[in-house]
């Protein structure tokens, strides 16, 4: 009687060594490539929100600009934060350098701005190298108008 | 059965959870898809605004450098020769510089050498024209705030050039069109002439990105006439004008806000209209002065503190008029505009010029926007200590000032220079800027400018406000001064000068209120040529000529004879060329086209 009530031994194992791999490829394959799409997903969002962040940056310098007085529009490089998020939380933020440079209407750069009040081009470029790998190449943004100071 | 039920079920489930899982990845692929199109979006769209903006300050370009653009300049308004025969004046003077008066123009268009630019028809390109004060019209004020430019369709083979491109040479946006239009017609201008800005025309724009985006910018232009340094009158204070020294008054007005205008013993003669020959009684009538003027937002009273209020004419058996002044203990009814006209007008053939108990348009200052448009521009700013000494600063001509006490010789410390030197009216115009004293939080005083001392706002409460006293010889400056403390003046203001005699440039020479015009500038003689206003008071000791404007907040004091002849121009502060771009952006208007 008790050993009418135990499962035969092939129904005990339940899943074949067959179904297993089969199902561990297709998992496996499913899994790859799902977390490979998720992975650049994020990658390329990260890359993208740095991209914006700097042209957050590029645009901001370039207004300021348009707005300073005269006194105060020499070419120039200076440190800035490139901001992934836009937001307080400092964890996504990348050092960046942002250079106002002037070019004449011809396209050859000034080293000042003409004091006799020429019209120009007015270049800002920020750069900045992503995170986390060493080999990551420079990345560089720009936003150009013409200015009549 | 039921375990051959279960069989294939583990890669059923795995494959519900990978579809399922696949799917929420699916989705946040997507989101983050479209976030990074909205993002590309955006860049497309500031690339497109930058290049229309490239459009207006192309326009902006065109005014500060016309001569850059050959074969651009409109054609000129030409028929600016119907208007002097309307103003014409009773005095035999110009009584405005030499340029203002001739058209009552504001504004020519200058090139970058600060000459006229000649349009097609060979007359002057007129940016904006102000009709001044006409006399004949009596109290009326005509003024006219017009753009004289004609319509610019911006030729695209020029606009062409604006492209721009990135490192690798790759055309990314381009200026698609400008267009340059007379405003006129528009209702939003209300708010731009309401502040006194003229305006010049309106700017279209278009930038175009190589992804097809087009954004359209509108924007008005308006004359940059550093407006912050008008002055509407030749002599004003936001309190007591007394006279008890000869304080002479020519081509402007004096205003007064709080208390009563005072005038002095014998006001006829201390009061002239110009010169030192203008004597009221005389019946003079032939040189008087249509331009000046007594306003107050209180009364005018005499020295025996009555009220004027009105006059009596008559006329005798020959026909000449007589008049009386009518000074009452009483003032005028409250309420209602009384005016008291004691000079006579022999244009409009009434009298006119003294007016009590009406409401005055005063000048918008700011202290704080005074004194960062200094800082920005580099011009020399003072400041002083409670005992009224004068401290430089790094933006001293000379830096080995900085926190020291400067000399009270202003001719080293403003800028000044001898006006017998021909280049003296070729001195730029400068801004002087004595500022307060600096304290702290807690009133406390110090003779240094950091963190914790600062001077303050003149009208900030707890103002320590000491009186400077400058003594010498000539002060011979162009531009503004602005003063926070009580200044007190002492010597002889002008050297070498002859009567009252003002430098107004004309054709050819130098115009005398006479008349006359001299060739050399060494034979003419102003202590200042601008505007000078103090948020304190003003003494100007020594009889010294200023040729524009003063405005002491606190009153005047009682010393010396100065002689204030007032510059047209200032009523909107185009009188003064510090080097600005000639128009400036006002409203503007993105839109996607």
């Amino acid at each position: 009687m008790m050993h009418r009530n135990l499962p035969s031994r092939r129904s005990r194992w339940g899943l074949s060594l067959v179904e297993i791999l089969i199902t561990m490829a297709i998992v496996s394959i499913a899994a790859l490539g799902t977390i490979s799409a998720l992975i650049f997903a994020i990658r390329t969002d990260a890359d993208f929100k740095q991209r914006n962040g700097a042209f957050r940056q590029a645009t901001s310098t370039l207004e300021t600009t348009k707005k300073a007085l005269f006194g105060s529009l020499q070419p120039r490089s200076f440190p800035v934060v490139v901001d992934s998020r836009g937001n307080l939380d400092a964890s996504d933020d990348v050092m960046g350098t942002a250079t106002l440079q002037y070019f004449s209407m011809d396209g050859s750069e000034l080293a000042s701005l003409p004091t006799n009040r020429q019209l120009v081009r007015a270049r800002v470029t920020v750069t900045w190298t992503p995170p986390g790998t060493n080999s990551a190449r420079p990345q560089s943004v720009f936003v150009e108008s013409l200015l009549a100071p | 059965m039921k375990q051959q039920k279960r069989r294939g079920s583990v890669l059923f489930t795995s494959l519900i959870l990978l579809t399922i899982a696949a799917v929420g990845v699916m989705g946040l692929v997507r989101y983050i898809t479209s976030a990074q199109q909205a993002a590309i979006r955006d860049r497309d769209y500031f690339t497109a605004f930058y290049a229309a903006e490239s459009g207006v300050e192309r326009v902006v370009d065109y005014f500060n450098n016309p001569t850059n653009y050959t074969g651009s300049v409109p054609d000129a308004y030409d028929d600016f020769k119907s208007h002097p025969a309307a103003f014409a004046s009773s005095a035999p003077f110009a009584p405005q510089s030499y340029e203002v008066f001739q058209p009552y123009v504001v504004s020519y268009l200058l090139d970058s050498d600060g000459a006229l630019v000649y349009g097609a028809n060979n007359q002057p390109v007129i940016l904006s024209e102000t009709y001044f004060r006409d006399p004949n019209a009596g109290d009326a004020e005509a003024v006219s705030r017009t753009s004289k430019i004609p319509t610019i369709q911006f030729d695209m083979d020029e606009v062409e050039g604006i492209q721009f491109f990135s490192d690798n040479g790759e055309e990314v946006a381009w200026v698609n069109s400008i267009l340059f239009e007379n405003p006129n017609d528009l209702a939003d201008l209300a708010a731009i002439t309401a502040n006194n800005r003229l305006v010049i025309g309106k700017v279209t724009a278009t930038g175009t990105t190589r992804k097809g985006l087009t954004v359209k910018v509108e924007s008005i232009i308006t004359e940059n006439n550093a407006s912050n340094f008008r002055s509407p009158a030749a002599i004003l204070s936001e309190q007591a004008i007394a006279f008890n020294g000869q304080f002479n008054v020519q081509w402007g007005e004096i205003w007064c806000n709080q208390v009563n205008i005072d005038l002095p013993t014998n006001w006829q003669q201390s009061v002239p209209k110009y010169g030192p020959t203008f004597r009221l009684a005389s019946g003079n009538n032939d040189t008087e002065d249509p331009w000046f003027g007594m306003r107050t937002e209180k009364y005018i009273v005499n020295s025996k503190g009555q009220y004027a209020n009105g006059i009596t004419v008559t006329t005798d058996r020959r026909g000449r008029l007589s008049w009386t002044y009518q000074f009452t203990n009483n003032p005028p009814l409250a309420g209602t505009k009384n005016f008291t006209r004691p000079f006579f007008d022999p244009i409009v053939d009434d009298y006119k010029n003294f007016y009590q108990n009406q409401d005055l348009d005063w000048p918008e200052y700011d202290w704080e926007e005074w004194r960062n448009f200094v800082k920005e521009y580099g011009f020399p700013y003072y400041y002083t200590d409670e005992n009224g000494n004068i401290y430089g600063t790094d933006r001293d001509p000379d830096s080995s000032t900085y926190g020291q006490i400067v000399s009270k010789t202003y001719d080293q410390w403003f800028n000044a220079q001898d006006p017998s030197d021909p280049d003296y009216w070729k001195l730029e115009n400068i801004i002087v800027f004595i500022d307060g004293v600096p304290q702290n939080d807690a009133g406390e005083t110090s003779t240094v400018i950091n963190s914790e001392f600062y001077p303050r706002d003149p009208s900030a409460p707890g103002t320590i406000r000491p009186t400077i006293q400058l003594a010498g010889g000539g002060l011979h400056t162009r531009g503004v001064m602005l003063i926070s403390p009580n200044m007190k003046m002492t010597g002889q203001g002008n050297t070498g000068v002859t009567g009252d005699e003002i430098p107004v440039e004309a054709g050819g020479g130098f115009r005398m209120p006479n008349n006359t015009v001299y060739a050399d500038a060494d034979d003419v003689n102003v202590f200042h040529n601008g505007l000078m206003y103090s948020w304190g008071s003003l003494d100007l000791g020594g009889n010294r000529t200023i040729y524009g404007s003063v405005f002491a907040e606190q009153g005047y004091g009682q010393g010396g004879s100065p002689s204030v002849w007032y510059n047209a121009r200032m009523r909107d502060g185009a009188w003064i060329n510090l080097n600005l771009s000639r128009v400036r952006r006002d409203l503007w208007n993105i839109s996607k086209d």
